[in-house]
């Protein structure tokens, strides 16, 4: 320790600490009327059972329920009749087939048409 | 004689003698340290209470790998600051003319220089804290750092820098210059 340091020691020491007459009351007063807080968690046992009984409980509440569901019939919403309609009137090929098959009856009449000409003249 | 740690275990489970105890303790060397802090010696005793108040409703979260002073302290710096602004607004708008210091008062008037007053003059409150935590309190340099929020290092930096300033500071003949 050097002379600074013993220095600064010694003065700390000479400061007056001396409190007001009134100060201890006070402070005593103040200390009776603040309660301690107590945020820290403790263990406490019925706590702890409340817990426990309630999360098997809504255990217990949630396979019981599942089961429920699992065991129900599927109801169809829709019948299948009208599935197969729908998808049916969405098949995108059949304008295109539609078409093709006009195409081929054109074809035919026109074949037709040529041959009988044809044979008009050979005769 | 009951031991700190025991003092302190029993304050937590809610005996007021034991804290009691502990007040008695701790009064005088934070009473010191707030008076020079805070700008009247009014404002350092209600800085004080609200420190011993705070800490018994909180002191189940006093942390027992420091130690006690230190925890003591740091509620202390915060009442300190708070009561420092709330001086420091009052004397802008209403300064009474020579109104005596609060460091200087406490000084016995048999004295004739403190090192402490010097200090006041010409560090600023945090490096005044560090200094006065360092040694008026004899704390460790991690301690002090851990009460101020700072590093170590800052705290070995400013403890150097107090010191010179402090030395500069005095008066030609003195004799720690």
């Amino acid at each position: 320790m050097d002379r600074l340091e013993q220095r600064l020691r010694e003065d700390a020491g000479r400061l007056d600490a001396e409190v007001s007459p009134g100060f201890r009351q006070r402070l005593e007063q103040r200390l009776r009327e603040a309660s301690p807080a107590q945020t820290r968690w403790r263990f406490r046992p019925l706590l702890a059972w409340f817990m426990v009984a309630g999360m098997a409980s809504a255990a217990i509440a949630f396979v019981v329920y599942t089961e429920a569901e699992v065991q129900k019939p599927v109801e169809m919403p829709v019948s299948l009749s009208a599935v197969e309609v729908a998808m049916r009137s969405a098949r995108p090929e059949e304008p295109l087939t539609r078409e093709l098959e006009a195409l081929h009856a054109d074809l035919d009449r026109v074949t037709t048409r040529f041959r009988t000409l044809l044979g008009d003249q050979r005769e | 004689m009951k031991t700190e740690p025991r003092l302190i275990e029993e304050a937590q489970a809610g005996s007021l003698t034991a804290f009691t105890a502990l007040v008695e303790h701790y009064q005088p060397r934070l009473l010191r340290f707030l008076r020079a802090r805070c700008g009247s010696s009014s404002d350092a005793e209600d800085a004080l209470q609200d420190t011993f108040v705070n800490a018994y409703r909180y002191l189940y979260s006093y942390d027992a790998r420091w130690a006690f002073s230190t925890w003591l302290y740091r509620i202390a710096i915060r009442n300190a600051a708070r009561y420092s602004r709330a001086a420091k607004k009052t004397d802008e708008q209403e300064a009474p003319p020579g109104a005596p210091d609060a460091l200087e008062q406490m000084i016995k008037k048999e004295e004739e220089t403190n090192l402490w007053t010097t200090a006041r003059a010409v560090l600023n409150d945090e490096v005044y804290t560090a200094l006065w935590l360092r040694y008026a309190e004899e704390m460790p340099i991690v301690d002090v750092a851990y009460t101020l929020k700072r590093s170590t290092s800052w705290t070995k930096v400013n403890l150097l820098r107090a010191r010179s300033r402090l030395g500069e500071a005095l008066p030609e003949g003195d004799e720690v210059r």
